[in-house]
């Protein structure tokens, strides 16, 4: 299944190196959608559906959790899995996340590896890793 | 001390943030602690700034050389050499000094809620100083393979 995903922050090279970072990890992605601000991601959500919503914390006109808020406010949306990408990550803070319905975090700086990990999670995509076994050095010792 | 604890923070986001998210390795050249602004040498550095505020107070200055910006920039957004933009060099170095401070005061102190302002660049005329009521200056110099980048964090009395 390919998933589509909505990217927002205020930042555009932050957005590209974040969908360039899901790419490289190999998690299936349909389609990017983008937006600056909070306002942006709502009205990016009026037209396209999102399966998951990756939004920055601190963005000017409407902040990440301020989206958040918005979006626990519509029937529809409020269903659409929300992971804030911040670099200030204080328990304080997070346990306000995940209080007013985000569904998860990531904290910059993060690797491909870490961010698939977290959106197979979320939507429930088996994330294996192979491991390499030889099984010929199974028993030697020296 | 709680400013130890303050160096080590920087030391281990820096380098973090540095070599995850943009692929740079880099070593701690100098780490300063000083009672008094740094006279800065007239260079071509790119300076980003980014305010905080929280259990302590301040605000920290990124300077990067002119081509290392260029080239962090380049891989970090993975445009040709001969492509990219001021605008997108300025947008990397402020993505940067935003994730190492925000490291840095998570490290710091994982239960204060720190706010952080918007990061900026430092225009070509102006002061990079923010005043004198910043007690605490820390100051590392970072050695990447080709140049070096040099870190300042201003603090307020908080610190002890």
């Amino acid at each position: 299944m390919l998933y589509n995903i909505l990217v927002v922050d205020d930042s555009a090279p932050m957005r590209a190196v974040i969908k360039k970072i899901i790419k490289t990890s190999g998690f299936m992605v349909k389609n990017f959608y983008d937006a600056s601000n909070g306002l942006e991601a709502i009205e990016c959500l009026k037209n396209n559906w999102m399966d998951v919503i990756l939004t920055d914390f601190n963005m000017p006109d409407m902040n990440g959790m301020e989206l958040v808020d918005a979006l626990q406010n519509d029937e529809v949306l409020k269903s659409i899995p929300i992971v804030m990408i911040t670099t200030e990550g204080s328990k304080k803070r997070i346990e306000e996340f995940m209080k007013r319905g985000v569904t998860s975090y990531i904290k910059k700086p993060f690797t491909p590896d870490q961010i698939k990990h977290h959106l197979s999670k979320i939507m429930g995509v088996p994330d294996y890793e192979e491991r390499n076994t030889d099984e010929s050095n199974e028993g030697l010792d020296f | 001390m709680r400013r130890e604890i303050l160096m080590k923070a920087m030391k281990d986001s820096i380098s973090e943030v540095l070599e995850t998210m943009f692929f740079l390795p880099v070593e701690t050249l100098a780490e300063k602690y000083l009672d008094k602004l740094p006279i800065l040498k007239k260079n071509s550095d790119r300076i980003s700034r980014l305010t905080f505020n929280g259990s302590i107070n301040g605000y920290a200055l990124l300077f990067v050389p002119k081509g290392l910006a260029s080239n962090v920039a380049t891989d970090f957004l993975g445009v040709p050499e001969n492509s990219i933009t001021d605008d997108q060099i300025n947008e990397t170095l402020k993505e940067i000094i935003n994730m190492i401070i925000g490291n840095i005061l998570s490290k710091y102190d994982e239960n204060e809620t720190f706010d952080m302002g918007i990061p900026t660049l430092v225009g070509k005329n102006e002061s990079p100083f923010m005043g004198n009521n910043f007690e605490h200056i820390v100051n590392i110099d970072i050695s990447t393979l080709s140049d070096q980048i040099t870190f300042f964090l201003f603090t307020d009395t908080g610190l002890l």
